[in-house]
């Protein structure tokens, strides 16, 4: 398990949700550079936005993604799971290292898979704002 | 003295002048109360879920929670209040009920900022008329003798609503969307406003309705309160029930949480049996528990109720398994059957004569509602720092210290003749 330090929470994508997202983020960064290279556009044919997603663990519906969470170096680190919970009662928000997920564009459902066991998000720890973040993972 | 052949067991005790409610208002008001249980349980929790499948995030889910909470605490008072001055509670009622549904459509087809933020306060602001209006209703209805009876019919609707609601809209959620669940409860405003109107206003008594002996013009807010927080009982009532508060609102969630850590796929069926067991409680004893009230008296049922809590804070801190879990949930509902008819009940008694009997169920729903918003995060800090184990052992001790206090300086209240 990692330990993050600090962690600030980023929303990957677009908000709007959906869809395809086209030209935006790394074209502005590239624009701002001091040299004047000829401005690029980004596609992105089939990004959607990760929040509200279910996410399948081992085949099991494990609960919705509900924040993404970067480190210092602005790298995207894990997703926060709203696991469990009947009607919004007794669910538990746990932390899904961004490396496990798997993302299959053509999945009729639009889930996000990992192959990690559902008794790990279970029983791994809150996650608490101002609290360092304890994130589950498969290779540590 | 009724001419219809179907006389129902209509609600009516010794010594009551003016039960002059007919079957067809008392049946509406059944089925007011059991659509309205429907109505209020999709504004609960389940909202922070649905704007997460609306892909919110999570501080704006926060700062709109919080909106809604706030609009709710604020508006206790002032909606009383107006409930003591309108000429017709019926009206009152109907027009939060129609908010009421407009907010929840609202919420469902649009679910932005600014939209979901304007119509929990919409709905919290008319919840805050509603729920003084329903005992307002029902005392002008019945009177003040029959008024313990009614209110346990009464909590034996409501609940009954609630668990059912807690069914359709768990099922709803599940199997067809989070945001259908909002459609749904839109759409319970109109069997409840049917229900409504089948009351017949002019079988309201006004002036009990306020709780005024005569058909005075309500004075302002700040003489009003001047006037109900003189009586002693008053003081003692509200620190009871939000010792009682503090000690009861956070437990269901710690449970749940509880639940959810330890019995993997089990644990959404368990949490739900914990939500609804209580409510099929309720509606077993509640019309009981009035009758009770009004044989015995209010003190000691008031005393059982919060020394329920002990037993379930100790029960919950040293057994871990399923069955003592949902088990001892069952206790919550011998509380929620007690609180559900006493608190109006009460109320009623204490405010008796002075007209202002809207206005003290707002200060007592505004004193619940600050107990509940404390008391919740309070929990979890005790859980997370000292483990759950500490956190249901310091709520049980909290109810056990108001099971005391109300022992101690509770007056009894049970008006005895005229």
């Amino acid at each position: 398990m990692t330990a993050l330090g600090k962690i600030g929470a980023v929303l990957l994508l677009s908000i709007g949700g959906g869809g395809i997202v086209a030209a935006n983020g790394a074209s502005q960064f590239e624009a701002q550079s001091p040299r004047a290279s000829p401005i690029t556009h980004t596609v992105l044919y089939h990004s959607e936005s990760v929040l509200g997603k279910d996410l399948i663990a081992s085949g099991e519906n494990a609960g919705r993604i509900v924040d993404v969470l970067a480190d210092e170096s602005g790298r995207v680190r894990a997703v926060v799971v709203d696991y469990g919970g009947f009607l919004g009662v007794g669910s538990r928000k746990v932390a899904v290292a961004w490396s496990d997920l798997r993302f299959d564009p053509y999945d009729s459902n639009g889930a996000v898979t990992t192959n990690l066991p559902p008794e790990r998000l279970r029983t791994a720890p809150e996650v608490k704002t101002g609290k360092p973040v304890i994130v589950v993972s498969d290779h540590d | 003295m009724r001419t219809l052949p179907d006389t129902p067991p209509a609600p009516e005790a010794g010594g009551d002048d003016y039960s002059h409610a007919s079957p067809q208002s008392l049946r509406g008001l059944d089925w007011f109360t059991f659509f309205l249980g429907d109505i209020q349980t999709g504004f609960g929790p389940f909202i922070a879920v649905y704007l997460s499948t609306q892909k919110w995030n999570q501080t704006d889910i926060g700062l709109v929670l919080s909106v809604g909470a706030l609009a709710s605490l604020i508006s206790q008072i002032p909606g009383g209040w107006l409930v003591d001055g309108v000429r017709s509670e019926r009206s009152a009622a109907a027009a939060a009920v129609a908010a009421i549904g407009v907010s929840a459509f609202m919420i469902a087809v649009w679910p932005v900022f600014v939209a979901v933020a304007s119509s929990r306060a919409l709905q919290a602001v008319a919840t805050s008329v509603l729920s003084p209006a329903i005992a307002a209703i029902s005392l002008g209805l019945v009177g003040r003798y029959a008024l313990a009876e009614r209110l346990g019919r009464n909590a034996r609707f409501a609940s009954a609503g609630n668990g059912a609601a807690a069914v359709i809209m768990g099922a709803t959620g599940h199997f067809v969307s989070a945001q259908a669940v909002f459609f749904v409860t839109a759409g319970f405003t109109l069997p409840a406003l049917a229900a409504l109107f089948r009351i017949r206003d002019s079988e309201v008594n006004a002036a009990s309705a306020h709780g005024g002996v005569k058909d005075e013009r309500t004075s302002g807010i700040v003489p009003g309160l001047g006037l109900l927080l003189k009586s002693r009982a008053m003081w003692v009532f509200i620190g009871g029930i939000v010792m009682f508060q503090l000690a009861n609102a956070p437990m269901l969630p710690l449970v749940a949480t509880e639940l959810t850590k330890t019995s993997a796929s089990w644990a959404v069926s368990l949490i739900g049996a914990c939500i609804v067991l209580p409510q099929i409680i309720v509606a077993l004893f509640a019309p009981w528990v009035g009758r009770l009230a009004q044989k015995i008296g209010r003190r000691p049922l008031l005393v059982v109720a919060l020394a329920v809590l002990p037993v379930r804070g100790t029960v919950l801190a040293f057994f871990d398994g399923i069955l003592p879990i949902v088990a001892i949930q069952t206790l919550d509902g011998i509380s929620a059957a007690v609180l559900g008819v006493l608190i109006p009940l009460v109320v009623a008694d204490i405010s008796y004569g002075t007209g202002h009997f809207n206005l003290a169920q707002g200060v007592l729903g505004m004193s619940i509602g600050l107990a509940a918003a404390i008391s919740t995060p309070a929990a979890g800090y005790v859980a997370d720092t000292f483990g759950s184990h500490a956190a249901f052992l310091t709520l049980g001790a909290t109810g056990g210290l108001g099971a005391l206090f109300l022992l101690l300086f509770m007056p009894e209240t049970r008006p005895t003749d005229e």
